[in-house]
C-alpha cells in the first residue's frame, strides 16, 4: 500500500503500526518505507498532495498499486472520532467530482468529502471537508485502478466542535483509534489488487529467450502474449525451451512457439 | 443485492426512483449530476466491480433506438435495439460488454415513456414493414425484471401496436411476468445457450441449462412465441457431441409453431474489446483459443468458424425448418 498523508501527526501512528522506517533516499517529500508499504508526508494542500502521489508512483514497481490518503476532516454531520471512505470526491474550485468504486462491506461508513482550500466554518449537512484528497484522487486515478485508490479520512471537527481546536496531539489520537479499521481497510484494498495482477510462472523461460534472441518490441509484446498463453495452456516448459533454444531468430523462436501452442489451442 | 445506488439529481422523485429508493432502503444514496461521470471514467476495474455492483438510476438523453446491422436481424428488415440497461446481472466470460463499458454497474434508464415515444414514431415511420425492437443487446432482458419492471411495463404497449415485433433476450429463468398474463402474439421470447460443459465454465451465475430449457419450454406450452440464440458458439472439445446434446434437448419436445426463430453466431468481439477483456482475465482459457485478429474484430480463424457454423445447422437440420435459422455474422 502506498499512503499519502498531509502531516506527520496523522502519519505517526501510520509509520508506527506498518513498522515504517525513514528512507535514505533523496527524496522531495518525507517518505517511509517497509517491505510492503511506503508512506509520503505530503504536506497541507492540493498541489503537496498531488505531487506527493505522483512521486509514490514513480518508485512503485508493482503493476497493480494501491493508493489511500489518510487524513482528519470536518463533516457537517458525522462525530469526531468517527472515520469515513469518501464515495464522493467534490473540489469547491472544480466542477469535477470524483467517485471511487465501493465494493468494501458495510463495515466503512462512506460520505462524500470536498476538498477546500481552507479549514471549514460552516459545514453541511453529510459532507465531509479536507484539503487534499480531489488533487490526490485526480493524480491516483490515472495510474491507478480506482478500485485500488481510496480515501479514508477520520472527523476532527464538526458544527458542535470547529477547527480550530485542533492540534497535533488531538490528529494523531483521532488516527490512532481508527487504526483496525485502516488495517481493514488497507487489507481489503491490497486484496483488490492482487486479485487482478497476474503472476508469470514462465518468468524465467521468458528472460532466457529474451537474452538468447533479439526481439523488437512488437516481438517481445507477443513473446509475452505467448508465455501468457503457454501458462493459461499449461504448455510443457521442457518443450517451450527447446523451441526457443532451437530457433535461429527472434521470428523463429515466435514462430516455434506459437506452433506449439496451436496444437493445445482448445477450450475444454 | 444494491448496496450503493447512485441517481442522477434530476431523477429523485421520478416514481420509479423513489419505488427502487424504498426497494433498496439500506443502499447508500449518492447524487451525481449525471450517470457518466460515476460510469465513464476510464480506470475502473470491470472484474473487480462485478464482484459489487452498484445500480446507477438515470435518464437516458440521447438517441435511445438504434439500427442493428443487415445481418443481425431475424427475418424482418427494420431492425432496431434498445437499452433501458447497461449491463448484465450474469458474469459470461465471453460477453462483449466487459470490453465495451468501462464499469460494471447497472446503469437503469426510468424514462421508459420516452422510449416508448421513439418505439412508436419508428413504428410509424416503417408501417409498410414490421419494425423490429431487441431488447437483450446490453443487458438481459427479463434477469433484473424485479428491480426493473420493463417487461411489466413495455408488453402490454406491444400488446396494442400488433404491427411491431419485441424480443426479450434472456438467459433468466424469471419468467413470472410473462406467465401471469396472456401470450403477446408479436412479442419472442428469446432463449441464450451454451452446452452445459460451456455453461458451467464461462457462464456465472447464470441458471442451469436445463433450468433454461424447461422455462423455455413452459413458456412455449402456455403459447409464447419463443427463440433460440445459440450465440456465442464456443470452438471446444468433444464440441459436435456437446452440441448435437444441447440441440436434442432443446428442441426435440419444443412444438414447432411455438418456434419462432434460430440464431447462430460464433463467439467474436470487436478487436478493441477482446484486448480489454483479455486484459481484465490473463488467465482465461477461452482467450487462448484460435482466433483471428484483424483491425476491427476478434473471432475464430475462418475455416474453424465455418465449420462450426457447418455443425450447428447440419444438427439443427433434424430439428428446425431452414427459413427458422439466422447466422450472425461478423459484420
Amino acid at each position: 500500500m502506498n499512503f499519502v498523508v498531509a502531516l506527520h501527526a496523522e502519519a505517526k501512528p501510520l509509520i508506527e503500526a506498518f513498522g515504517l522506517s525513514k528512507a535514505s533516499c533523496v527524496s522531495p517529500v518525507p517518505l517511509y518505507h517497509g517491505a510492503n508499504h511506503q508512506l509520503a508526508v505530503s504536506g497541507i494542500g492540493r498541489i503537496p498532495a498531488a505531487a506527493a502521489t505522483g512521486f509514490l508512483l514513480g518508485r512503485c514497481s508493482l503493476s497493480s498499486p494501491s493508493l489511500l490518503n489518510v487524513g482528519i476532516a470536518g463533516h457537517g454531520s458525522m462525530a469526531v472520532g468517527e472515520a469515513f471512505v469518501a464515495h464522493k470526491i467534490t473540489d469547491e474550485e472544480n466542477p469535477n467530482a470524483f467517485y471511487p468504486p465501493q465494493l468494501f462491506d458495510d463495515e466503512f461508513s462512506t460520505s462524500s468529502l470536498q476538498t477546500c482550500n481552507q479549514p471549514c466554518d460552516h459545514y453541511h449537512e453529510g459532507l465531509g471537508y479536507d484539503m487534499e484528497a480531489h488533487a490526490f484522487y485526480s493524480v491516483a486515478s490515472r495510474c491507478v485502478t480506482r478500485e485500488c485508490a481510496q480515501v479514508l479520512k477520520v472527523v476532527s471537527d464538526n458544527p458542535q466542535r470547529p477547527a480550530s481546536s485542533i492540534d497535533a496531539a488531538l490528529a494523531t489520537e483521532l488516527i490512532s483509534e481508527r487504526l483496525p479499521q485502516i488495517f481493514r481497510l488497507v487489507e481489503k484494498i491490497d486484496g483488490l489488487a492482487d486479485e487482478i495482477s497476474f503472476v508469470s510462472t514462465y518468468h524465467e523461460l521468458l528472460g532466457q529467450a529474451k537474452k538468447r534472441h533479439c526481439f523488437s518490441q512488437t516481438q517481445n509484446l507477443q513473446m509475452e502474449r505467448l508465455f501468457r498463453h503457454a501458462q493459461i495452456l499449461q504448455a510443457n516448459e521442457q518443450s517451450l525451451a527447446e523451441a526457443i533454444s532451437s530457433a535461429k531468430s527472434a521470428k523463429g523462436a515466435l514462430r516455434a512457439l506459437e506452433k506449439l501452442l496451436d496444437q493445445e489451442r482448445i477450450f475444454s | 443485492m444494491i448496496s450503493h445506488l447512485y441517481f442522477e439529481e434530476e431523477i429523485e422523485g421520478h416514481p420509479r426512483a423513489e419505488e427502487l429508493f424504498a426497494r433498496f432502503p439500506k443502499a447508500r444514496r449518492i447524487p451525481c449530476s449525471r450517470y457518466k461521470e460515476v460510469f465513464n471514467p476510464s480506470g475502473q476495474n470491470f472484474r473487480l466491480q462485478k464482484k459489487k455492483p452498484a445500480l446507477i438510476l438515470a435518464s437516458q438523453k440521447g438517441i435511445k433506438l438504434h439500427r442493428i446491422p443487415p445481418k443481425y436481424g431475424v427475418g424482418g428488415s427494420r431492425n432496431f435495439y434498445f437499452s433501458h440497461l447497461l449491463n448484465c446481472l450474469y458474469d459470461c466470460r465471453y460477453c462483449f460488454l466487459q470490453g465495451m463499458f468501462p464499469s460494471a454497474h447497472y446503469v437503469l434508464f426510468l424514462n421508459y415513456e420516452d422510449f416508448w415515444s421513439e418505439i412508436l414514431k419508428a413504428t410509424e415511420e416503417g408501417k409498410k414493414t414490421p419494425s423490429w425492437f431487441f431488447s437483450g443487446y446490453d443487458c438481459d432482458s427479463l434477469a433484473l425484471e424485479s428491480v426493473t419492471g420493463f417487461a411489466d411495463f413495455f408488453l402490454p404497449l406491444f400488446a396494442a401496436l400488433p404491427e411491431a415485433r419485441l424480443e426479450l433476450r434472456t438467459k433468466s429463468i424469471n419468467t413470472k411476468v410473462l406467465k401471469s398474463r396472456k401470450p403477446v402474439s408479436n412479442v419472442v421470447v428469446a432463449f441464450s445457450f451454451t452446452p452445459d460443459e460451456i455453461s458451467e465454465r464461462l457462464e456465472n451465475g447464470v441458471p442451469a441449462v436445463d433450468a433454461r430449457i424447461r422455462a423455455m419450454h413452459e413458456l412455449a406450452d402456455l403459447g409464447w412465441s419463443v427463440g433460440v440464440r445459440i450465440d456465442p458458439i464456443i470452438e471446444c472439445l468433444d464440441f459436435k457431441a456437446r452440441y448435437a446434446r444441447l440441440l436434442h434437448k432443446l428442441f426435440a419436445k419444443l412444438p414447432s409453431q411455438s418456434l419462432h426463430s434460430v440464431s447462430l453466431g460464433t463467439f467474436r468481439m470487436p478487436r478493441r474489446f477482446f484486448k480489454k477483456v483479455e486484459k481484465l482475465y490473463p488467465d482465461e482459457p477461452l482467450f487462448a483459443g484460435s482466433f483471428d485478429h484483424d483491425e476491427k474484430n476478434s473471432s475464430y480463424l475462418p475455416e474453424i468458424e465455418r465449420s462450426l457454423m457447418e455443425s450447428c445447422r447440419l444438427i439443427l437440420k433434424d430439428y428446425v425448418e431452414e427459413g427458422k435459422i439466422f447466422a450472425c455474422e461478423i459484420i
